[in-house]
């Protein structure tokens, strides 16, 4: 953990010599995601009101999401571009060389701050979506705290899981990027809107939708009309632990593959 | 015991087979032909601690795929590889710490940070001891003169500071192999010899057992006592630099400065053991198999026939042993695909 800090603290200060540059960067991020949420908002406003959530319900739904996004981003940007760009040029020898995990590594390689810009703006439209929240429970709190860490850990699960694509492919398959951003989009709403076959998916393979939604049924005091139960998020830490077994599961098979094909 | 024993190994790739025509594209992507590239044949060789071993063969002949095997990073497809204790990909964490590697193409230190960043990261990276580290800074930095350059970005470095730093980042954590993936490519002669130099100095000081790649035969003459010589992914020669020149170096040039000019070429060019004539004015230059005839044989003969102000008997340069060598296995490798 010492290593990491020190690891990402040396990416961070990399990114911060070119300063204006860094400055400028988090704010587009910031405006590109704000342009994102004034989209939500136009849709819910022309309906008043989507599956019987106002744009405050929404708000949150999109709040925990995003920011969870943003986290993942900041995170696990060295499983995207920069990791495609490693086993291009052949970088990640140079990670095999090292005397630490390979998937440690590539997490640790990357860091971008720059990212902020999502979280800073996802938590913004959520402190609008929680003023209309009346009482504050702990039950609320950790609500929100597992649906933001939670979703935050499958996020990052995915972003690994299309890093090690890499291994066969070298280059990411786009298809991740409708679970990662488009996962985000599709959490934005109340999932029972959905069709079931997109339900079923974001319940169980990409179970983004298991942790974010229920998060917010339960901070709102909601429930689902189909029946998805507001309690299933106190299932979340244990949906993400999954996820992040599997997807680390799925690296170790990766680097193996890497090792023997000699790319 | 040996430090390094290296037994049959061999790498097999599968790459796909490319598209003849601009038609058939679309079909390969969907069902791609692979074929096997045998990268490492059988290759067996075993290095004592503290030699210093050139690796060394034509483009292609499998170098950089044994290196990778023996640092790790590839598994083998047969064979085996034991270092010290450890066989390498299967004890990649424990094994990289006792281990130093460059690659000569490619730098593995942080890019953006200023040069000092990199050597401080590679402390916490390898656990070095902050005394230890400091030592060997100070070494180092005296070495490899890295004092003007610490502050600079590694992006900004020139490629022969970059390769300084590159070393000694390597060195930090005090490993006892050091595997080099042709350590002087494209420096200039100045820097190349400090190089040079500098691993010489770390071999015999530090007892650091050095295994370098290169095609650069002033690398072979003055730092390689041993050299492993493999083509086609099999190890050709292994044996000290004088019993390869013994071995393959058969030619030998005698050089004669002469007193007067008009020598009696075509009587020259016909004696016994001479291949090879060429002269001006003042000089003669004779090239001989020194199995067919001793130098002192020639010498007798050329001064019945001449009168000689000086003369000089040339050893084979390695470029040229090293080129017979790779043109005879590339007529072995003709045979064996025309059969």
């Amino acid at each position: 953990m010492r290593l990491y800090m020190q690891l990402i603290a040396a990416r961070i200060r990399a990114q911060l010599q070119y300063r204006a540059s860094f400055l400028f960067e988090v704010a587009s991020f910031a405006i590109i995601t704000a342009v994102e949420f004034i989209a939500v908002t136009i849709v819910v406003q022309r309906f008043e009101s989507i599956g019987g959530w106002s744009l405050p319900d929404i708000a949150v739904l999109y709040g925990i999401s995003a920011s969870a996004l943003g986290c993942a981003e900041m995170i696990a940007r060295g499983f995207d571009a920069p990791f495609e760009r490693m086993i291009m040029y052949g970088t990640f020898d140079s990670i095999l060389l090292r005397p630490h995990g390979t998937y440690f590594q590539v997490l640790a390689s990357e860091f971008q701050l720059r990212r902020l810009g999502r979280v800073i703006q996802g938590l913004v439209v959520l402190s609008i979506g929680l003023g209309q929240v009346a009482e504050w429970h702990t039950a609320t709190a950790m609500a929100l705290l597992f649906g933001i860490s939670c979703s935050t850990v499958v996020y990052v699960a995915l972003y690994s899981v299309g890093a090690t694509l890499c291994f066969w492919t070298v280059k990411q398959p786009e298809v991740m990027n409708a679970f990662t951003i488009g996962g985000q989009q599709l959490t934005s709403y109340p999932l029972s809107i959905f069709d079931e076959l997109v339900r079923i998916i974001f319940l169980s393979v990409v179970p983004l939708g298991a942790i974010i939604y229920p998060a917010a049924l339960t901070i709102l005091g909601r429930s689902d009309p189909l029946g998805i139960p507001a309690t299933l998020i106190w299932l979340a830490p244990l949906i993400a632990a999954a996820c992040a077994a599997v997807a680390w599961r799925f690296w170790t098979v990766g680097v193996a593959h890497y090792q023997s094909s000699g790319t | 015991m040996a430090l390094i024993d290296v037994h049959e190994l061999r790498k097999v790739y599968r790459v796909a087979q490319p598209a003849r025509r601009r038609r058939e594209q679309l079909w390969r992507f969907i069902r791609p032909i692979t074929r096997d590239v045998v990268a490492v044949d059988a290759v067996s060789f075993r290095i004592n601690a503290g030699e210093l071993v050139g690796y060394l063969g034509p483009n292609g002949a499998g170098k950089s795929t044994t290196l990778k095997m023996l640092t790790g990073i590839l598994v083998p497809t047969a064979g085996a590889i034991r270092v010290g204790q450890a066989v390498p990909h299967r004890d990649r964490q424990a094994y990289v710490r006792q281990i130093g590697v460059v690659f000569g193409q490619r730098s593995q230190l942080w890019w953006d940070l200023p040069t000092i960043e990199s050597f401080e990261l590679l402390r916490h990276v390898y656990a070095v001891p902050l005394a230890r580290w400091h030592e060997n800074m100070r070494t180092f930095r005296t070495l490899l003169d890295l004092d003007s350059f610490l502050q600079t970005p590694v992006r900004q470095l020139s490629l022969g500071q970059r390769m300084r730093a590159d070393l000694a980042a390597a060195l930090l954590h005090d490993p006892m192999v050091l595997f080099l993936d042709e350590p002087t490519i494209g420096l200039d002669v100045v820097a190349r010899q400090r190089i040079r130099e500098f691993l010489g100095e770390i071999n015999r000081e530090r007892g650091v057992t050095i295994v370098l790649t290169t095609h650069d035969l002033g690398d072979i003459e003055q730092l390689c006592q041993r050299v492993v010589l493999i083509d086609h992914g099999r190890v050709v020669f292994d044996d000290g630099l004088r019993a390869l020149r013994e071995q393959y170096g058969r030619e030998r040039r005698l050089v004669v400065e002469l007193d007067q000019g008009d020598p009696p070429i075509a009587l020259l060019a016909q004696l016994p053991g001479v291949l090879h004539l060429e002269h001006d004015a003042t000089r003669l230059s004779l090239t001989f198999d020194r199995q067919t005839t001793s130098a002192a044989a020639l010498i007798a003969r050329v001064v019945q026939h001449l009168t000689v102000r000086d003369l000089a008997v040339e050893e084979p340069a390695i470029e040229q042993v090293l080129r017979a060598i790779y043109a005879a296995s590339a007529v072995v490798d003709q045979r064996r695909d025309d059969r």
